[in-house]
C-alpha cells in the first residue's frame, strides 16, 4: 500500500491544527489582557466622580465671596462649572479626563483669586478652606484618578501586542490596541 | 477536671459575649467629622441621648461635615440615618459647616413622637440664628435641647434639668471659626469632613490601583521554563533522532530550538 498520500494529509492536518491552536490561544490571551486594560479604565470612571465632588466643594466656598473680585472670580468659576458639568456627564471617558486636567488648573487659579480676595482674607474658616482643605482634596483626587497608571498598562499591553508573533496573530484575529490617554491627561 | 471545667467554658464564652456587647452597643451620639465642637459637649450629648432612649425611646445623633461634594443634604442626611445602628428609633442632624447648610432625618418609630416638619421649626426657631453666627457649640446643644424637651413634653414627662447640655446652650460665646486644617477628631480623616462617602470614595481609588496594576502585569498566562523543556524533550522522541542513531539534533537541540520558538512566538510566562 502506497501511504504517501494520507502521511502528507495527515501531517497537512496536523499542521493546519496547530496554526488554529496558536492563533486561538493568541486570540484567547490577548482579548484577556484587553478585557483587563478595559476593567482598569472602567474603574478610572468611578475615580474621576470624586473630582467632580471636590470641584462642588470648591464652588460653594468661590459662589459666596463671587462678589469680592467678579471680574476675577466669576469667568473662573464659570470655567469650573463647566469642568465639574463635563466631568459628571456622559461623555466619553477621554473627554472626562481631560476635564479633569482642566480642573487641577481652573481649580488652581480660582483658589488662588479667591486667596487673594479681601473677602476670604477676612474670614478665618474660608481662608483655612481655600488654603488648607480644598487644595489637599484637588490634590488627593488627582492622585487617585491618576491616568499615568492607566496608560502604562496600557502600553504595555500594546507592546505584547505589537512586539510578539503571538500578539500579531491576535492582531489578526480581531484584537485592537488599548486607548491611550493624551500625553496632556496623564498629569491629572 | 471538674473545678477546671466551668472556667475554661467561661474563657469560650467572653468572646461571643464581648461581642454581643459591640452589636448592642449603639453608635456614638457625635460625629464630628469637622472637629468644630467641644469635646466635653460630644459627650454631653452622648449621655441626654441615652437618657433620652430610656425615657422616650429615642437617640440623638448629630454629624458635622465641611462639605457634601455636591450631593444633597437631606440625601446625605437620610444616608448616615439608615447607617446609623438603629435609624427606627434615632432623630439625625446633619450640619455642613462649610456649605452653611443642615438637615434633619428622622427614624419610623420616632417620627410617632417629633414630625419632621416639627423638628424644622424647632431648628429654625432654636438652631439656625446660633447655627448662622457660627456659634456651633451652642447651636449643637440648643438644637438637642429643643429635640429633647419637645419629646419629653409630648410623651408627658418631666423635662430634664440636661444642666451640662444647658450650660453649652446659654454660653454667649465669641463666633467659633476653627482653621479647618487643624482640627481633626480621632478616628475620623479630613476627607471624611469634605465627601458624601468618603469610604466609598477611597474604595473606588484602590480598585482603580490594583486594576491598573493586574492590567499592566497581564495574565501571566504562559509557559515555564519546565513546560518548555519538556515539550522539547517529547518532541525529541517523537521527531528525534533515527533508529539507526545518525542524523538529527539530540535533547538538548530540541529544548533549546522549542525555546527559541517560544521567544518568538511569546509564549514565555
Amino acid at each position: 500500500m502506497n501511504y504517501t498520500p494520507r502521511a502528507i494529509l495527515a501531517f497537512l492536518l496536523m499542521l493546519a491544527l496547530v496554526v488554529a491552536g496558536v492563533g486561538w490561544g493568541a486570540y484567547r490571551g490577548f482579548s484577556q489582557d484587553k478585557a483587563q486594560v478595559e476593567t482598569a479604565l472602567g474603574s478610572l470612571e468611578s475615580v474621576l466622580s470624586t473630582r467632580a465632588e471636590m470641584g462642588h466643594n470648591l464652588l460653594v466656598v468661590a459662589r459666596r465671596h463671587r462678589q469680592d473680585a467678579p471680574d476675577v472670580i466669576d469667568p473662573l468659576i464659570q470655567a469650573v462649572e463647566k469642568d465639574v458639568g463635563e466631568l459628571e456627564s456622559a461623555l466619553p471617558l477621554m473627554e472626562k479626563a481631560a476635564a479633569s486636567g482642566r480642573l487641577s488648573r481652573d481649580g488652581g487659579a480660582l483658589l488662588d483669586a479667591l486667596e487673594a480676595s479681601p473677602g476670604v482674607q477676612a474670614d478665618a474658616r474660608d481662608l483655612g478652606y481655600v488654603t488648607g482643605l480644598l487644595p489637599r482634596g484637588l490634590e488627593q483626587s488627582a492622585q487617585w484618578a491618576d491616568a499615568g497608571q492607566y496608560n502604562k498598562a496600557a502600553a504595555e499591553f500594546n507592546n505584547r501586542l505589537n512586539g510578539q508573533v503571538n500578539g500579531r496573530l491576535a492582531r489578526l484575529l480581531g484584537v485592537r490596541e488599548a486607548e491611550l490617554f493624551p500625553p496632556g491627561g496623564e498629569s491629572l | 477536671m471538674k473545678r477546671v471545667a466551668p472556667f475554661l467554658a467561661l474563657i469560650l464564652l467572653l468572646p461571643f459575649l464581648a461581642l454581643s456587647q459591640t452589636a448592642a452597643a449603639p453608635s456614638p451620639a457625635v460625629s464630628d467629622q469637622a472637629a468644630v465642637l467641644d469635646t466635653g459637649l460630644a459627650g454631653e450629648i452622648n449621655r441626654v441621648s441615652d437618657q433620652a432612649f430610656k425615657d422616650v425611646g429615642v437617640r440623638y445623633r448629630l454629624v458635622t461635615k465641611h462639605f457634601l461634594g455636591g450631593a444633597g443634604i437631606q440625601a446625605v442626611a437620610d444616608q448616615a440615618l439608615a447607617a446609623s445602628g438603629q435609624p427606627e428609633d434615632t432623630i439625625l442632624l446633619l450640619v455642613a459647616v462649610g456649605e452653611e447648610n443642615y438637615a434633619v432625618s428622622i427614624g419610623g418609630r420616632a417620627t410617632a413622637v417629633l414630625g419632621q416638619e416639627q423638628a424644622e421649626s424647632l431648628l429654625s426657631s432654636r438652631f439656625k440664628g446660633l447655627f448662622d453666627r457660627r456659634e456651633y457649640d451652642r447651636s449643637a446643644a440648643a438644637a438637642v435641647l429643643a429635640f429633647n424637651d419637645s419629646l419629653y413634653t409630648a410623651k408627658g414627662l418631666p423635662v430634664p434639668a440636661g444642666g451640662g447640655l444647658r450650660s453649652y446652650a446659654g454660653q454667649a460665646a465669641a463666633p467659633s471659626t476653627p482653621a479647618p486644617e487643624a482640627t481633626q477628631r480621632p478616628g475620623t480623616s479630613w476627607l471624611d469632613s469634605i465627601l458624601p462617602d468618603e469610604e466609598t470614595s477611597k474604595q473606588n481609588a484602590d480598585r482603580y490601583a490594583k486594576d491598573s496594576e493586574v492590567a499592566y502585569e497581564g495574565s501571566g498566562k504562559g509557559m515555564s521554563l519546565f513546560q518548555i523543556a519538556l515539550i522539547g524533550f517529547v518532541l525529541y522522541k517523537i521527531f528525534g533522532k533515527r533508529r539507526s542513531g545518525r542524523g538529527g539534533c539530540g535533547p538538548l537541540g530540541w529544548i533549546f530550538g522549542t525555546w527559541g520558538a517560544s521567544k518568538f512566538f511569546g509564549w514565555r510566562k
